[in-house]
């Protein structure tokens, strides 16, 4: 299988938007690109629903261009982009009609072919099932800290919890993982 | 064995075009500002210093349209409630439970800058949390089938700390000047804080009007927060919208 996501700030995929130094594009245009891919697979593992996912993240990054101003100044723009992307998402589940009528359809929405290049659906599939089937915090959790890959102190941070729930979050996680099949080695 | 993030970033979904920037500002272009109203309170706060700060015994109304927490203006008494929310309403999708409430006085007027400093709110709670302000995080109302002239509204007593903003269903029409109103009402202390949605008037010939109003982290544990959605008597354009307060809300967190 492909890992085309950016993974950290110093672990990018080729043809990302970060400069030679490394740091993150401070201009619009560049932060936007860097993000966007970030933004749809954290958004598509959490959703499980792509178009859902494509249309969060670009209004994630309508309200990025919203507040620029602000954001060019400030130490993290991403870790606002990240917030406001997940409550978006939340605000969209808060109805449990609607989440269930998301998670009804996930499949068809996440294996679409246009998602191609995938040597082994049938394992993505199954990630995705089970990724969605985790209660809220638990995804949001597992997602952030291991999908993200930011530490258990950002992670809690943008939580809103102490650390060791996040902890506790990701650990319930794994567990629930392995429970439903899939095969995950320790982290 | 795969890890878990071998795991997660093979099964997350890529992009399969670039992102189209010209969309991104497009769409941001035609988002509310709220630039304006921020300097407006900000503008509002200098008027407002004098009277809206240490009221004596408390239980005035410092009514704020912006971004900070500061009193931008003073709003005259707009507080007929026709309904009560249970508060567990979500977007576009109201809850049941929505009853009457009889005995509330009719909206006087528009607010107005130039309205008199303070004035007595016949909804400002003064006792405990009660069955009227159940202990919650947050709650939010919309405008779903309200009447010309008519309110709903939502009340509890805030478990977490939190902020406000409004919303409106995708693809909604662009507002027009006759919107709702949404009006926060935060009451800590005997005195009560009302935030609220204001029409602001675009610039050029053309005299368009944007939505303008939301508040980062206003609320903390234990205020007794009400959410009220007017529709105005003289609404000729339907303008859907709702607003929200508390854990989850603000200018940063946007509503559904």
């Amino acid at each position: 299988m492909t890992v085309g996501v950016p993974r950290t700030r110093d672990r990018a995929s080729p043809g990302d938007a970060e400069d030679a130094s490394g740091a993150w594009p401070r201009d619009l245009d560049g932060f936007c690109r860097a993000q966007y891919p970030r933004l749809l697979g954290m958004l598509g593992l959490y959703c499980a629903d792509r178009d859902l996912a494509e249309e969060l993240a670009q209004e994630t990054l309508v309200r990025v261009c919203s507040h620029w101003g602000d954001l060019e100044a400030s130490e993290n723009p991403e870790r606002w982009a990240t917030r406001v992307a997940f409550n978006l998402a939340k605000s969209t589940f808060r109805s449990r009609s609607a989440r269930r009528r998301v998670i009804e359809r996930y499949g068809h929405s996440m294996t679409a072919p246009r998602d191609g290049g995938r040597d082994d659906e049938s394992e993505v599939l199954a990630v995705r099932t089970a990724v969605v089937r985790l209660p809220e915090r638990q995804r949001r959790a597992l997602v952030l800290r291991y999908f993200l890959d930011l530490s258990v102190a950002e992670v809690a941070s943008l939580m809103r919890c102490p650390q060791g729930t996040v902890k506790t979050l990701t650990f319930q996680a794994i567990a629930s993982l392995r429970r439903s099949g899939l095969e995950v080695s320790d982290a | 064995m795969p890890d878990i993030r071998t795991l997660l970033h093979d099964a997350a979904p890529q992009p399969v075009a670039a992102l189209d920037m010209a969309a991104v500002r497009s769409r941001a272009a035609r988002r509310p500002r709220r630039r304006l109203v921020t300097w407006l309170a900000g503008l509002g706060a200098v008027i407002a210093a004098g009277v809206g700060v240490g009221i004596p015994g408390g239980g005035g109304i410092l009514v704020n349209a912006g971004q900070d927490d500061r009193p931008a203006v003073i709003e005259s008494d707009s507080s007929r409630t026709d309904e009560i929310v249970d508060g567990t309403a979500t977007a576009w999708d109201p809850s049941p439970g929505m009853d009457d409430e009889a005995g509330f006085s009719p909206p006087v007027s528009s607010p107005s800058a130039s309205s008199p400093a303070s004035v007595p709110h016949p909804l400002a709670p003064t006792a405990a949390p009660s069955a009227a302000y159940p202990p919650m995080a947050s709650c939010s109302v919309d405008n779903r089938d309200l009447g010309r002239g008519h309110s709903r509204s939502c009340r509890f007593t805030a478990t977490t700390a939190g902020g406000w903003n409004y919303y409106q269903p995708p693809n909604h029409l662009p507002s027009a000047s006759d919107a709702p109103t949404v009006s926060v009402r935060v009451t800590r202390d005997g005195s009560t804080t009302v935030y609220s949605t204001r029409m602001v008037r675009d610039g050029g010939p053309a005299g368009t009007y944007h939505l303008d109003g939301c508040t980062d982290d206003v609320i903390e544990p234990g205020d007794l927060v009400e959410v009220v959605i007017t529709e105005p008597y003289d609404a000729t354009v339907r303008t859907e919208m709702g607003g929200g307060a508390g854990e989850h809300w603000g200018c940063t967190e946007p509503g559904p």
